[in-house]
């Protein structure tokens, strides 16, 4: 036989007896758990931005879309369908619409969609008995379907009929979500839907008519990239291709906080279990060092025993892998669960790629944590097993690798190297904290313990005579809690960021082209029915022409979409709620003579790379209106309430007879007042009401959602912790338990043996807690501050419940391991150390 | 005429210590030739120990030589000493040293697995026969934790000599057993050496165990008080 196929077979057998035998259950444990946790949370990570790029599809109706102001060559289109992609078309502009029966009119906007609209998320239309129906597919030709509005406004009925342009047609339905409809409903009129083929009867559009031509495209990633590289050079300049990004930033950010929470916890999940590793790696080799000098004894070389070593972790490797996805599909499929349908059935399953990280990681543990141990161990003399009283401490030169191992791992997983550089200074820059201030404290406590009883003379002695094990317990432990009250912290304040931020009385309503003298009538009126609108604020739709005397679109492409399009311009006289100057100082009604002062969305400003004092040109119906940034002012965007680009002071745009502006708000209405406020509101029929309960209430429910897969992953990341404690407790009971069997041996009672045990536990736990809670404190302010832009504040019971925690956890978990010394025959446990010595 | 199957010359060892020098063995000159029995004694601290170390080779010596089945071990590097271990030696320990993830019969076979020359049936085989030998056939697959202090040494017996070494090393191997049990053990041991005509050197302060080698060397303070020259 050759060496090869001798050692493999050698080791394999040695895994299963060592498998069989317990001593690498640990490690093996640490590493599955690794494998698991990294996998786990990348698999759902990856589904989790699948769905959001589904979510954001919904809103899109499709996959991708190009806006323009003209039709799209017909061979463009053949040629689409040719790749394999779907397509779909719609065509918007405003226009009259007129009962049939009687003499209402109202500005409507009509849109005109093909009959596979939409290719992605649904329609939902409710017929005349008040059933909604939920349907991919755009109203038949002849027929159409309105907002609801048109039926309080031109007083008709489901079943009755409008003229449009030449053409009649017959209302088959309310239109009660629509779900591309974006956030564009700004001065738009209500919408009525049509079948593209009755379009060219109306006679509505001509050559030159305005009109927003959207293309709906869907399919294959690849294909539509392939697709979308070959069209944009042919796009004219004001077209606008809209992808998945641009639509819902509330959401967005919402699912990004919580991406950025399962990246933060994966690593700490990763960092514990590599910890786990490292320690049941020592430990191991602890224990195998005299089978080291034995093996040499029996004619073992060097090289064959770091084959072995070798194949052993291979197999570890594989098989700790190989087990560690079983738990992470499941786990995967419990977050998904979790998610119910939200998550779509049909979304492709995950690709191999958080496999092939959860492989790497615990081969960077294997390689960085276990190796350098193993190779230490290859070099144990044979003279040992002749003398095997020779101490064989820890070795903390092997654990050096372990740093740019976790270094490594962490930029691995979070994929971003200022999170990792955080984590990783932070972690090592306490790992020297906690170790200089627990090495005082437990000067201090040899102190006390001069004054103390026998228990605490000898639990504290204990804790000296291993001083380094001791520190380093302290430190693991101290790091291991502090990672653990970060998760539980930050974890908390999301959640209660998430819940503020969409609280059951947020704003469900928007209330829109408000005329300047309705305002404080609609004001009273709503008050009557117990209505409180947020605040009202004035809109003048103008666009962004000129910024320092250049034209805006000479300065930036179709993809900076602001200044190809007319925005919503206000004015107030002080700073909104939500809103908060960043820079600059919010605009005063000061008299200038030249320009007008402007404060600017700080995501704008940051777009167009505004600084205080860039003079704009804003171009509002034939006026020009000459503006300088006065303010940066951040926006919480995730509010439901009417946020702005632009804010003037007053005095600028409010001349009704230069501008044409309305008014808009928006206000909570419960089902019970929805009735009185279309009331109201029938009262002013140009004001158009648009609700966003639908929105809002998938807003919430992916809020509970991503909640939920927070506290699996924070129970996941717990566990790993524990796995640490575990590991690292038993790195020193071996010692322990041979000298309490020396103690029984000499006459100790079990009160005291049982006793100081508890007080190195104890004191071990508290010292370890106390630093955790000043280190998640600090941790969670720095993550808070600069990561999650979160406000941060002080938590008085993390410094009571972590020590606690700490003590109760280290203190009952030592003991049991302990307890076995007292209630077995000290022999016997004194020829168990002797053989693993 | 036999051949000298061990031959120490002008062995030394000395360890530095932090203020000096500590000198552990002082020129030792042995022969001992294939099939002989020799027992080492002395008190604790003579050096006894360090010296069955460097003679297996598990230690290297600060100064002189030695020659293992005729090969000098200063001219060996530690994978050439340690194939040379496991084709010519075998070990007997005081703490037995078995392996505790590995059942009685593993411990036994392991030596020869590590040979990598015989199949696994043929390793289990022989392992099973010498297990026998030393009359615990029916604790095959126990583990050493299960068995007591008589029947570890015992195992450690089976596994020092189921490798058919030329030479063997016994470290005090009854010091850790009660006198009776002492007794078997060491009637276990010369038999199997008998059978096998293996060399013995014995570590032991024992001297009855001392009595029933052919010969008995004496160290005492890191020297070779009585010895047989070269």
């Amino acid at each position: 036989m050759n060496a090869t196929a001798v050692n493999s077979a050698l080791a394999w057998r040695t895994i299963r007896r060592e498998w069989r035998s317990g001593e690498l259950g640990l490690l093996f444990a640490a590493l599955v758990l690794g494998v698991t946790i990294v996998t786990g949370i990348d698999l759902f990570a990856d589904r989790l931005q699948r769905a959001l790029a589904g979510e954001a599809s919904v809103y899109l109706g499709a996959d991708r879309v190009v806006q323009l102001s003209d039709p799209l060559p017909a061979s463009e289109l053949a040629n689409a369908r040719a790749n394999a992609l779907q397509v779909a078309e719609t065509i918007m502009f405003p226009t009259m619409a007129y009962a049939s029966q009687g003499d209402r009119s109202s500005l409507v906007s009509l849109k005109a969609v093909s009959t596979n609209y939409p290719l992605r998320g649904a329609l939902e239309v409710r017929d005349a008995q008040g059933n909604t129906a939920t349907l991919q597919h755009g109203p038949a030709t002849g027929t159409t379907w309105v907002d609801a509005n048109i039926l309080n406004q031109l007083d008709v009925t489901i079943g009755s009929s409008l003229d449009i342009g030449n053409r009649q047609l017959v209302i088959s339905g309310v239109l009660t979500r629509e779900g591309d409809a974006g956030s564009s409903f700004y001065g738009m009129g209500m919408r009525v839907m049509i079948n593209a083929a009755d379009l060219p009867a109306t006679g509505l559009l001509i050559p030159g008519s305005r009109a927003e031509y959207r293309y709906l495209f869907a399919g294959d990633t690849q294909q539509l990239d392939a697709y979308f590289a070959q069209l944009k050079p042919q796009l004219p300049q004001n077209a606008r291709v809209v992808t998945l990004q641009d639509s819902q930033p509330g959401i967005a950010s919402a699912l990004d906080k919580a991406a950025l929470f399962l990246r933060l916890a994966g690593s700490l999940g990763v960092l514990l279990a590599a910890l786990a590793t490292a320690f049941s790696a020592q430990r191991y080799c602890h224990r195998h060092t005299d089978a080291v000098a034995v093996l040499k004894t029996l004619g073992a070389t060097r090289r064959q025993i770091l084959s072995l070593q070798r194949w052993q972790l291979g197999a570890l490797w594989l098989l700790a892998t190989t087990v560690g996805f079983i738990p992470a599909w499941l786990l995967q499929q419990a977050f998904f669960g979790a998610m119910g349908d939200w998550i779509p059935i049909d979304l492709p399953p995950s690709g191999w790629q958080p496999f092939a990280m959860g492989a790497v990681t615990s081969l960077i543990c294997l390689l960085t944590f276990t190796y350098p141990s193993f190779l230490r161990l290859v070099d144990t003399p044979p003279w040992r097993a002749l003398r095997s009283d020779v101490d064989s401490n820890t070795h903390f030169r092997t654990l050096w690798p372990a740093i740019p191992g976790i270094a490594l791992l962490l930029v691995l997983y979070s994929r971003s190297v200022s999170l990792a550089a955080l984590l990783a200074g932070g972690a090592l820059m306490l790992m020297v904290l906690v170790g200089l201030i627990s090495w005082l404290l437990l000067r201090g406590s040899r102190h006390f313990s001069h004054y103390a009883g026998s228990i605490w003379r000898l639990g504290i002695a204990n804790i000296l005579r291993q001083r380094w094990l001791s520190l380093l317990q302290i430190s693991v432990f101290g790091i291991g809690f502090m990672l653990l009250s970060v998760m539980v912290l930050i974890r908390s304040s999301l959640l209660n960021e998430w819940r503020m931020q969409v609280p059951a009385d947020a704003p469900n309503v928007f209330l829109i082209n408000i005329a300047p003298d309705e305002v404080e009538p609609l004001r009273t009126a709503l008050a009557h029915i117990q209505l409180s609108p947020a605040e009202l604020f004035p809109m003048v739709r103008g666009r962004l022409t000129a910024i320092n005397g250049q034209r805006a679109t000479d300065l930036f492409d179709e993809s900076v979409n602001a200044v190809y399009r007319d925005l919503n311009l206000s004015w107030s006289d002080m700073l909104p709620a939500n809103n908060a100057i960043v820079s600059g100082t919010w605009p005063s009604a000061v008299n200038h003579e030249h320009a007008a002062p402007v404060s600017v969305e700080q995501g704008l400003a940051k777009k167009l790379h505004l600084q205080l004092g860039d003079t704009l040109s804003f171009t509002i119906g034939s006026k020009t209106v000459l503006a300088f940034v006065s303010s940066i002012r951040s926006v919480d965007w995730d509010r439901m309430t009417p946020n702005f680009y632009f804010l003037f002071p007053p005095q600028i745009l409010d001349d009704a007879t230069q501008y044409n502006a309305t008014w808009m708000t928006s206000l909570y209405r419960s089902e019970t007042q929805e009735a009185a406020l279309s009331h109201v509101l029938r009262q002013y029929p140009a004001v158009t009401a648009y609700p966003v309960d639908d929105l809002l209430a998938r807003v919430q429910t992916i809020v509970q959602r991503v909640s939920l897969a927070v506290e699996i992953i924070l129970l996941l990341v717990l566990s790993a912790g524990f796995l640490v404690l575990l590991a690292c407790l038993r790195a020193g009971i071996d010692q322990k338990l041979h000298e309490s069997a020396l103690l029984r041996t000499l006459g100790a009672k079990q009160k005291l043996i049982l006793g100081s045990l508890m007080v190195e536990f104890a004191v071990v736990g508290g010292i370890a807690g106390l630093l955790a809670a000043a280190g998640a404190e600090l941790t969670a302010w720095a993550l808070q501050t600069y990561l999650f832009k979160m406000d941060f504040v002080v938590h008085p019971w993390l410094w009571l419940i972590t020590p606690t925690t700490a003590i109760l956890l280290i203190g009952c978990i030592g003991s049991l391991f302990c307890y076995r010394v007292v209630n077995t025959p000290p022999i016997r446990v004194l020829r168990e150390s002797v053989q693993q010595q | 005429m036999p051949q000298p199957i061990l031959q120490a010359t002008h062995l030394g060892k000395t360890v530095s210590m932090p203020n000096e020098e500590l000198v552990l063995l002082h020129d030792i000159n042995l022969t001992v030739t294939s099939g002989e029995s020799v027992a080492i004694v002395g008190t604790s601290g003579s050096g006894k120990s360090t010296l069955l170390g460097l003679l297996a080779g598990l230690d290297a010596p600060t100064s002189g030589d030695i020659h293992l089945d005729g090969r000098s071990l200063l001219s060996l590097n530690e994978e050439e000493k340690a194939v040379l271990r496991a084709e010519k030696v075998g070990f007997v320990f005081q703490n037995f040293q078995l392996l505790p993830s590995l059942t009685a019969l593993e411990n036994v076979m392991l030596p020869l697995e590590l040979r990598g020359t015989d199949t696994h049936a043929h390793c289990e085989q022989q392992a099973k026969h010498f297990l026998d030998r030393v009359g615990l056939s029916p604790r095959l697959h126990h583990y050493p934790r299960t068995l007591s202090g008589g029947e570890q040494q015992r195992v450690a017996l089976a596994r020092a000599f189921a490798g058919e070494p030329a030479i063997l090393f016994a470290d005090e191997p009854t010091g850790n057993l009660d006198s009776k049990t002492a007794h078997q053990i060491a009637d276990l041991l010369f038999a199997l050496n008998q059978d096998g005509g293996t060399t013995l050197i014995l570590v032991t302060h024992d001297e009855r165990l001392a009595a029933r080698c052919q010969h008995q060397w004496r160290m005492e303070g890191g020297r070779l008080a009585t010895a047989a020259q070269p």
